[in-house]
């Protein structure tokens, strides 16, 4: 339900962008007779038979796969761990890249896939594991095996993770205050227009398409957030390839907050992000 | 968490049960009430990956034994072990939890809250090692003589075929100790060792008067409840004391810790996060923390 809710805390579509999603949508044949020009980003949730060249594209004339339909817009993965590991583990050049090539005999093509992977799974075959309620009835092995489907190359670029807790009654039942999605919109829409304004001399719009020279440029940090940085590496054993996604998070953290600088609160939150790097993975 | 205190052979809180071993460890590291090692005592032990109704009698039995007197002890191993410290921590008895590795690195660390429990009920953690040692699976099955040579008799709930309870059984006959089980359905998995052992000759129980009986004691319903609350010296920054002192007692998940302090769940999630680099907290599935 969060990940459907997600499209709607985006910021709109520039008119660039939408035009290239038109015209993948278009090119794949799945454009509706309707409308003329895709405005809102789109949503591709994928069941978890689908084939690997579903997923990235193929054909005898390769069409866009579900990654590329996705482009400017949301793949969302219910259920991670019960897709096949091969056409998972063909996402990571794309998740890289934001393009994919796809050789056949009477073709070779380049479509972009600059989409945002959201993803959701259970702690254990039985989705109990570590709950208050009731007791897992998994096995150690089938936990590590089920866990073991997300290789660590892949875990590793999903820069946010955050274990939910089953939702209680009484919290359906609530009349609790909680943020909408329109004042969440506005906030991330003005860290946007931070981003755009302080990067409109790199030919990039935001955090995510920052290189590591790049990085080193607008992601510095002071002394106390540097040897916060070097003692959560040793102590939590994150990989080398988490530094630059971590900075890059703190960086987006810190423009929510409205924060010129990265601060130490800032990297914290963006470390905290890594948990299930940390908790089901390095045992 | 309470100073490490050593206890030799020669110290007269050594367990006496425990001098009649040929292997007996040569010193016990121990925290908490040191007292108690020599009182009567029952183990229960049983397997990690338990039922539900393993953990009920492991749980009842504990209680009730706790109600006449005698010390519970176990492995503080997840399953059948917790659910008998648990047992006996409910009615403020007197436990004693018999580690594999070392005092500083309990295992598993989600019990630590557990381990408060224990010694603020008058209880104690023991263990043979030294306390910086690691605890390391394999040698676990080895401290279990311990478990059995200090108490008069061994409770296996419930036990998988050749699991670390019927290793305890194996010492406790050995060592001359009585052997209990509760019986359990033919086909259940958790069930076939204890099946095993009663058709070898335990005892099968059915109620805590059965072993009671056994050891010629009658419930008196002595209360006794001691109480103090120490509060130790924590020493970390200002900010993070307020969670500290949350965590202390049992893991709680970022939302119950926001609640509590009425505190934004961004404030709570940065500072768990600076928390945990600095190695004052942990995060353990069901995104629950604890304290190191």
């Amino acid at each position: 339900m969060m990940a459907r809710r997600i499209p709607s805390i985006l910021p709109d579509l520039s008119f660039e962008e939408a035009l290239e999603t038109t015209k993948i949508h278009s090119v794949a044949g799945v454009l509706s007779k309707e409308s003329s020009i895709i405005t809102t980003r789109p949503f591709r949730a994928p069941h978890h038979t689908i084939s690997s060249v579903s997923l990235v594209g193929g054909g005898r004339i390769p069409k866009p796969g579900e990654i590329s339909l996705a482009h400017n817009g949301v793949l969302f993965l219910d259920e991670l761990p019960e897709f096949n590991k091969n056409t998972l583990e063909v996402m990571r050049g794309p998740l890289e890249d934001k393009i994919i090539s796809i050789s056949r005999v009477n073709a070779t093509l380049s479509y972009p896939c600059n989409f945002m992977l959201i993803a959701s799974m259970n702690p254990c075959p039985c989705g109990f594991l570590g709950s208050k309620e009731k007791n897992c009835t998994c096995s150690p092995q089938a936990i590590s095996r089920y866990i073991g489907k997300i290789s660590g190359p892949l875990l590793d670029r999903i820069d946010i993770q955050i274990e939910a807790t089953p939702v209680k009654y009484q919290k359906l039942d609530s009349e609790e205050q909680t943020e909408n999605s329109e004042t969440i919109k506005k906030r991330v829409d003005s860290a946007r227009k931070i981003q755009q304004e302080r990067y409109k001399d790199c030919k990039i719009y935001s955090n995510s398409q920052l290189t590591p020279k790049l990085i080193e440029k607008y992601c510095k940090l002071d002394v106390e957030g540097k040897a916060i940085l070097k003692s959560a590496f040793e102590r939590l054993g994150l990989s080398a390839r988490a530094y630059g996604r971590i900075l890059k998070v703190a960086r987006t953290v810190a423009d929510l907050s409205g924060s010129i600088n990265i601060e130490k609160n800032h990297i914290a939150e963006a470390i905290q992000y890594r948990s299930l790097d940390k908790k089901y993975w390095k045992n | 968490m309470e100073k490490i205190k050593i206890i030799e052979k020669t110290d007269e809180n050594y367990p006496k049960s425990l001098l009649e071993l040929e292997d007996a460890p040569k010193k016990l590291y121990v925290i908490g009430n040191e007292k108690i090692l020599n009182n009567r005592a029952i183990a229960i032990v049983g397997s990690r990956n338990c039922s539900e109704y393993g953990e009920r009698y492991a749980t009842k039995f504990a209680r009730e034994l706790s109600k006449a007197g005698i010390c519970v002890i176990s492995g503080l191993a997840v399953g059948i072990d917790t659910a008998a410290h648990k047992g006996a921590k409910s009615y403020k008895g007197k436990t004693i939890a018999v580690l594999g590795g070392g005092l500083n690195n309990i295992y598993p660390p989600e019990n630590i809250g557990l381990v408060n429990d224990i010694i603020k009920n008058g209880g104690c953690v023991i263990s043979e090692h030294e306390p910086d040692k690691k605890p390391i699976l394999s040698e676990f099955p080895k401290r279990n003589r311990i478990i059995s040579g200090i108490s008069e008799g061994v409770l296996v709930v419930e036990a998988l075929h050749r699991s670390g309870s019927t290793v305890t059984a194996k010492y406790a006959y050995e060592q001359g100790r009585k052997v209990f089980c509760i019986p359990s359905n033919l086909g259940v998995k958790t069930g076939v060792g204890t099946n095993i052992l009663i058709q070898k000759g335990a005892l099968l129980v059915m109620k805590p008067n059965d072993i009671l009986e056994q050891l010629n004691i009658f419930i008196n319903d002595e209360k006794d409840e001691e109480d103090d609350e120490d509060e130790e010296e924590i020493n970390i920054e200002d900010e993070y004391k307020d969670i500290y002192k949350l965590l202390k007692n049992k893991p709680l998940n970022i939302n119950a810790i926001a609640k509590s302090l009425n505190k934004s769940i961004v404030e709570i999630n940065q500072k768990l996060g600076m928390m945990e680099i600095c190695g004052y907290v942990k995060c353990i599935p069901g995104n629950n923390y604890i304290i190191v």
